[in-house]
């Protein structure tokens, strides 16, 4: 059975200047909004799991690979020239869909949109964590998710 | 017909609620319940939340101690049980009998419900649960078709809930062994039929492998569909041929069937995936609540919707639904 469909991707333009930015640079600053999005759920341990452990996210389409961990501290960058625990791979309009809460990580997952390899515990882990987080009651909220939510609506009139 | 939908999170039990679930179902973050995976279920503060919730949008909350304990674990199911019991859930979802007699001993008011664990086909084994526990509900396992499922509505006095979505697999419920094989984890047991810490995905120059406890369940082809890594879904070498030697994946979904199920007095049906993300939860619930409203106002003319389907399919398991055992025209 060959049921696969993929999403729009992001055309390489659009991705230029992301792709110009060094990819320390693009994990730090990710790192840096983690923290601020999720300190209350780090203060409460329940980021406690991914402490020492690192993953990879890549953005095929943008070009992007994102390495982060959590230390005592809060979320840092990870160098990508290290071994990862964890790598996770998609499209940066599967990744909106899925942020946004908009698709289920597990369908993507079926339909072979996302794809994980690694430590399967820890994806199993983090998949859970952030579908537990309830969005709108996150730091930023207000000003990160309407920009997504913005930006998914554009991708679908543009791309879809 | 009451809807019952799955909560692995607080936000899934929120989307389940808002999109028109009459109960929904959670378990708590240990192996007191079959979908035991890492960062799944509830504590007891979001418990507490998740209760408030929905009971302030006139909803029932269940909570499923539906593994069987082992000797040394005992002490955790029944602190399970009192926890559920002082939380004020509106009732247990219980598979074993030990744990069923301490619930009804220890909490006698607190409505019980059998769990398709238990595996419970007829309904004389349907009144001695009833009998000896005052089970008021069961959840029957979905290898019933349509006319037993109706038989057993007919002479029981314990109220039925069916399966309607979800999930399906080769359904020796309560008692299958298979990733005990490759996991050394019992289902039954431990509550999980695919420990995380057991599965590994791997893309080779042949394909996506999928292993459980390091026994290579799948390869998946460029594009082809991937489904859950658990034995009874792989595929495997056969004589000659490669193939899904024990079953497909894929999703139970009854729809077609609702008028007949509604007018046989089944009281409850229930969609699987506590696994599954709110957003699944949110667009299963909503597609079944319109389908229940549009049957009861007009049995005779209901038709599945189109776009239902399609959305049911799209967030199935191997992107196909069936109607399993309950469609046996032959019966």
């Amino acid at each position: 059975m060959n049921t696969t469909r993929q999403g729009p991707r992001l055309p390489r333009l659009l991705s230029l200047p992301l792709r110009l930015a060094p990819g320390r640079l693009n994990s730090a600053l990710a790192a840096h909004l983690l923290e601020r999005v999720f300190a209350e759920q780090r203060s409460d341990g329940e980021l406690d799991f991914m402490q020492g452990r690192t993953a990879c996210i890549r953005l095929l389409d943008a070009g992007i690979e994102l390495g982060l961990t959590v230390r005592v501290d809060g979320f840092a960058a990870h160098r990508m020239d290290r071994p990862v625990d964890l790598t996770i791979e998609g499209t940066a309009y599967d990744f909106l869909l899925l942020i946004t809460g908009r698709e289920d990580p597990d369908t993507l997952f079926f339909q072979r949109r996302l794809c994980m390899s690694g430590d399967t515990a820890l994806g199993v882990h983090l998949k859970n964590f952030l579908a537990s987080v309830d969005l709108d009651s996150l730091p930023l909220a207000g000003v990160v998710r309407p920009g997504l939510e913005r930006g998914l609506d554009l991708y679908q009139r543009m791309l879809g | 017909m009451e809807l019952v939908c799955p909560a692995g999170n607080l936000p899934s039990l929120k989307a389940a609620v808002e999109n028109g679930a009459d109960a929904v179902y959670m378990g708590l973050r240990d192996d007191t319940n079959a979908r035991h995976f890492p960062g799944l279920n509830f504590d007891e503060k979001r418990a507490r939340q998740g209760i408030e919730y929905a009971r302030a949008h006139g909803a029932h909350v269940f909570m499923a101690i539906n593994t069987f304990p082992q000797p040394a674990g005992w002490k955790r199911w029944q602190r399970a049980v009192d926890s559920a019991a002082h939380l004020g859930v509106d009732a247990l979802i219980l598979a074993d009998i030990g744990v069923m007699d301490y619930a009804a001993r220890r909490w006698p008011e607190l409505p019980l419900h059998l769990s398709v664990q238990a595996s419970c086909t007829n309904y004389e084994s349907l009144r001695f649960y009833h009998e000896l526990f005052g089970i008021r509900r069961a959840v029957v396992p979905r290898v019933l078709s349509l006319a037993q499922v109706q038989h057993i509505v007919e002479h029981s006095q314990v109220a039925i809930e069916v399966f309607g979505f979800g999930s399906l697999c080769v359904m020796v419920e309560g008692r299958c062994l298979l990733s005990s094989y490759a996991a050394g984890k019992s289902p039954n047991t431990y509550g999980a039929c695919s420990p995380a810490e057991a599965v590994t995905w791997e893309e080779t120059p042949a394909g996506l492998e999928s292993r459980l406890g390091g026994l290579l369940t799948d390869r998946y082809g460029p594009g082809e569909d991937a489904g859950y890594p658990t034995i009874c879904k792989g595929r495997y070498r056969v004589g000659e041929s490669t193939y899904y030697a024990i079953e497909e994946p894929t999703s139970l979904n009854t729809l077609d069937l609702l008028p007949e199920l509604i007018a046989s007095g089944v009281a409850a049906v229930k969609i699987e995936g506590r696994q599954r993300s709110p957003a699944y939860v949110g667009q299963v619930a909503r597609i079944w609540r319109q389908a229940i409203d549009a049957c009861r106002a007009r049995p005779q003319g209901f038709r599945v919707r189109e776009d239902w389907s399609r959305e049911l399919a799209k967030v199935s398991e191997g992107a196909q639904t069936t109607l399993g055992a309950y469609h046996r025209p032959w019966q």
